[in-house]
């Protein structure tokens, strides 16, 4: 063989070796949009994909119809022992390959999320296609029976579920944003521990309304009689459930870890007699500064909240065109946010979990003294004392000097 | 190996062993009529006619004195002469011999001092005699002289300077180049007046005898070049130039690479601005494309315009070219990557849409682009050869039954249609047609790279065409001159185009002999109306 036809040779090889062979077509896949992960009673797993019709949702082309004949996405599930399996099971189920790089969100059923993630975690990392930026969502039964409904007016109800997830976190913050990447590092971090938000099917509805949600039906109402809520945060400590907090709670740790971007806060009047009056501001900035004290027997966490805001919203009859009124109004902001914060902080201690990851934040801090710390962290940590400051700004009182229906 | 390789795959045309060859091709007259003229104006008619003669379009007139002797003889090819010159040229010299003027003795500084034309040469060969007769020239033959006079009063059917078809601008000169060389030489006289200006001709080809004209102005040109192009021209030895398509492909550099090394224009105006730039243009009788030489890569990208325009539209519709000019090489082949290979890299709304689209194709994305390329092509192709009559028939064709029906009847997805006009469209905003082609051939190969191994393979399909790129010269000059090597000084007429006062020198390297343009302390009035102003509150 002459040189040149060594080169060539070499050439090729590099080619065949190196060169992508995962060649597939658009329309040999089932692209997926979310994935659920149960536990069964049996023990073993069962993956549900909510696959997405591509034809039902793309309208005017290929001279089909489309749109509402068919519902925009399909789902199934797979029994199996291993995640892995279950895919590959999945193709005696389905025409064609499942395609999970488009997956946007997971959700996990309660009993999967009480046994653990770690399988889950390690299916994400490991595989190539599989993408650590997946949105978490736990739900409180099975996940396979929540990707069934429907999530109106979307028509593709993963895709709608991390979009909702992203624009909750963004805008109310109440609910963090938990990627399965956040979750890897908080099962690295120190505190073990992380919020991911509950889905639930929110609203008073009998079984046919449960039905009804799984079907076109649904879209063809105003106002579907069940509704896919993002209601409670359930709080992981190693990888495992351990137990749920309520909105406000949430909002509470969502100060404490420094989530807060966005949000909105209701605070009575004050020294308002008579009916509970509200006014609400629009929190354009807010900053938490966390700073662990060490005292002599236990850690105090030195909470400083600032917040900015727009006064969106008053029925207080005082004029606001004075300073003292808004420092009135700033004072009772401060109340409501460490009210908040307390109870959020109240009952991550009756947990006893760590959600906030101030285990980190004092490991770093006082690095020397971490490692005694360690041993008994659970306990150390429910000794925890909060002192919180909260320095509230209403930036934007408004133009609007008095309540239209003040007397004064 | 690799050098093998390299030598195998870049190797030049050997140049010299043409040179060297002393052997003309087809040039067997050349010496039987290197004889002296006859004496006898009896003689050298016979000549004329046994070589030229026996064609209808030959004509010899003879004419006889007061006693019916010959003594002039007036020989042409009807279709080369301008008939008025020619009509008071005959009636002169009759009116000479009935008047007697014309006697034996002083009929040659007679035909000198009194014949109404302006160019008047003394032929002294047979060789010279035929050659004049060929190129369109009246010969007269005197009686018992040696010598013969050709009269050049070419003429005949010639096309009007018209508006250049290939490269139309909107602002600019709307002449464009004829077949006619002496015309084109005249359009570019009347840009440069200049006596720098300089045109080496010379004659190539053995049958066609085609004038090839080499221009450049002395003092700006580097001389190495103008050397080089004229050995290079000098080595050319065949039979036939009918365009200068043919001295393109003998003289020009970088064989193996599809960009071509050498620019070709219709517009005079395009042709002075290189001139003026150090470039050397090359003339070639019988065709209205220009040669212009050594060119770089982003001379393809620019339009005459550019320089005509505002500075600001012409910087950004250069950077908008330069975008066209990656699409229309890489759209295809992203595509085609993207939706077989990647899919992760797509937005998932899009893959969808994308997937909805190809739920009833019937062939693989790669197929489909081939295809969907090369019906583009053919509907090109058939654009530019069929008859001006049957245009409407081709669009309807191509917009109707190819883009509509092809999408509904689902034989190819409308993202591909959609891909593939862009792609086209983007091919068209290149300025240059050889570039263009140069980016529709290469575009292929890219999308069957695409097709089998993904962005790897587009990757592995890049970085050649790179190398190569970098790698070709143009005469001496380097094909991705500005950048690489990079200078500096270029790169106020690259991707922008700087106002004209900005540019004070001429880009390096090819105008290197007389940098500077304009004088240094050209500048803006507007920065001399900032220096100057009137203060209105004063």
């Amino acid at each position: 063989m002459s040189q040149l036809g060594r080169f060539i040779l070499a050439l090729v090889i590099l080619f065949i070796l190196a060169g992508c062979w995962n060649r597939v077509e658009l329309n040999e896949l089932w692209v997926t949009a979310a994935t659920g992960v149960d536990m069964m009673d049996d023990g073993q797993w069962m993956m549900s994909y909510q696959i997405i019709i591509p034809s039902a949702l793309a309208s005017g082309t290929g001279g089909g119809t489309g749109g509402s004949s068919q519902p925009a996405s399909h789902v199934f599930s797979v029994k199996s022992k291993t995640y892995n399996q279950a895919l590959s099971y999945s193709n005696l189920k389905t025409s064609r390959q499942i395609y999970i790089a488009h997956n946007r969100v997971v959700f996990i059923g309660k009993r999967a999320a009480e046994k653990g993630m770690d399988r889950l975690i390690d299916f994400y990392l490991r595989n190539t296609e599989a993408r650590e930026m997946v949105t978490m969502i736990v739900t409180d039964g099975l996940a396979s029976d929540l990707l069934k409904k429907l999530l109106p007016p979307e028509k593709l109800q993963g895709v709608a579920m991390a979009e909702l997830v992203d624009k909750e976190s963004d805008i109310l913050s109440v609910f963090p944003k938990v990627r399965v990447y956040d979750f890897v590092l908080s099962m690295n971090s120190d505190s073990k521990s992380i919020g991911v938000p509950v889905a639930e099917l929110t609203g008073e509805g009998d079984y046919q309304d449960v039905k009804e949600a799984e079907s076109l039906d649904v879209f063809k109402k105003t106002s579907a009689p069940l509704k896919l809520a993002l209601t409670k945060l359930a709080v992981f400590q190693k990888g495992k459930l351990k137990g749920f907090l309520n909105k406000e709670e949430s909002l509470g740790v969502s100060y404490l870890s420094q989530k807060i971007n966005n949000s909105e806060i209701s605070f009575p009047c004050s020294k308002q007699p008579g009916r509970e009056m509200y006014s609400s501001i629009l929190v354009n900035s807010a900053n938490v500064k966390l700073t662990p004290r060490k005292t002599s027997s236990h850690y105090t966490m030195q909470v400083g909240v600032k917040i900015n805001g727009t006064l969106n919203e008053t029925t207080c009859t005082k004029d606001i065109s004075k300073t003292k009124t808004i420092h009135d109004l700033e004072e009772e902001i401060a109340k409501e946010v460490t009210s908040t914060i307390n109870k959020g902080w109240a009952k991550l201690q009756e947990l006893g979990v760590d959600a906030t990851g101030f285990a980190d934040r004092i490991h770093r801090r006082f690095p020397r003294e971490w490692g005694t710390v360690k041993k008994d962290w659970d306990q150390e940590f429910k000794k925890i004392e909060l002192d919180i400051r909260v320095d509230a700004r209403i930036q934007r009182p408004g133009l609007l000097q008095k309540h239209i229906g003040s007397q004064t | 190996m690799v050098d093998k390789l390299k030598k195998w795959l870049f190797k030049q045309p050997s140049r010299s062993k043409n040179g060297t060859s002393s052997e003309p091709v087809n040039d067997k007259k050349s010496t039987e009529l290197s004889k002296e003229l006859s004496g006898t104006l009896k003689d050298n008619v016979t000549l004329l006619k046994q070589e030229i003669g026996h064609s209808t379009d030959f004509i010899l007139r003879c004419l006889n004195d007061k006693q019916g002797n010959p003594v002039l003889a007036v020989g042409f090819l009807q279709g080369l002469i301008d008939q008025q010159i020619l009509t008071t040229l005959l009636e002169e010299l009759t009116a000479g011999i009935r008047n007697g003027d014309l006697s034996d003795r002083n009929v040659e500084s007679w035909l000198m001092d009194r014949i109404p034309i302006g160019g008047i040469t003394c032929l002294k060969n047979e060789k010279a005699l035929i050659h004049a007769v060929l190129y369109g020239q009246v010969v007269l033959l005197v009686e018992g002289s040696t010598k013969a006079f050709a009269a050049s009063m070419s003429g005949g059917a010639k096309r009007a300077v018209e508006e250049p078809t290939s490269q139309t601008v909107i602002r600019g000169p709307k002449e464009g180049f004829t077949e006619d060389i002496s015309t084109n030489i005249a359009l570019l006289r009347r840009r440069i007046k200049s006596t720098e200006l300089h045109f080496d001709s010379r004659i190539i080809g053995s049958y066609t005898q085609t004038k090839v004209s080499v221009a450049y102005i002395r003092g700006i040109a580097d001389p190495e070049v103008v050397k080089e192009i004229s050995r290079r021209l000098d080595s050319i030895n065949t039979d036939s130039i009918l365009e200068s398509g043919y001295i393109e492909e003998f003289i020009q550099d970088g064989v193996w690479t599809p960009f071509p090394t050498i620019y070709n224009t219709e517009r005079p105006d395009t042709v002075a601005g290189s001139l003026l730039e150090g470039l050397v243009a090359i003339l070639v009788d019988g065709t209205p494309f220009v040669l212009i030489a050594p060119v770089t890569f982003f001379r393809f990208i620019a339009s005459s315009e550019d320089y005509y325009q505002r500075y600001d539209l012409a910087s950004f519709l250069r950077i908008v070219r330069m975008a066209s000019f990656f699409l229309a090489l890489l759209l295809p082949s992203f595509f085609i990557a993207t939706t077989t290979f990647h899919q992760e890299m797509l937005p998932t709304t899009m893959l969808i849409t994308l997937a909805a689209q190809r739920e009833n194709t019937p062939l693989p994305a790669l197929l489909e682009a081939m295809l969907m390329e090369l019906t583009f092509e053919v509907i090109r192709e058939a654009g530019v050869r069929m008859p001006r009559a049957v245009g409407p028939a081709i669009s309807i064709v191509g917009a109707l039954v190819l883009g509509q029906a092809a999408v509904q009847a689902g034989l190819v997805s409308a993202a591909m249609v959609i891909v593939v006009s862009f792609t086209a469209i983007c091919n068209f905003v290149l300025p240059a047609i050889n570039m263009a082609g140069a980016v529709r051939l290469l575009r292929f190969g890219l999308m069957l790279l695409a097709g089998l191994f993904g962005l790897y393979g587009v990757l592995a399909g890049l970085v050649p065409i790179l190398v190569r790129l970098v790698s070709v010269n143009s005469f001496g000059v380097p094909y991705m001159m500005p950048l690489a090597p990079f200078y500096t000084s270029n790169m106020k007429d690259l991707f922008v185009r700087v106002p004209w006062w900005k540019m004070k020198k001429r880009p390096k390297m090819i105008g290197d002999v007389n940098p500077v343009r304009q004088a240094t302390e050209q500048e803006s009035f507007a920065e001399q109306a900032g220096e100057h102003s009137r203060d209105p509150m004063a």
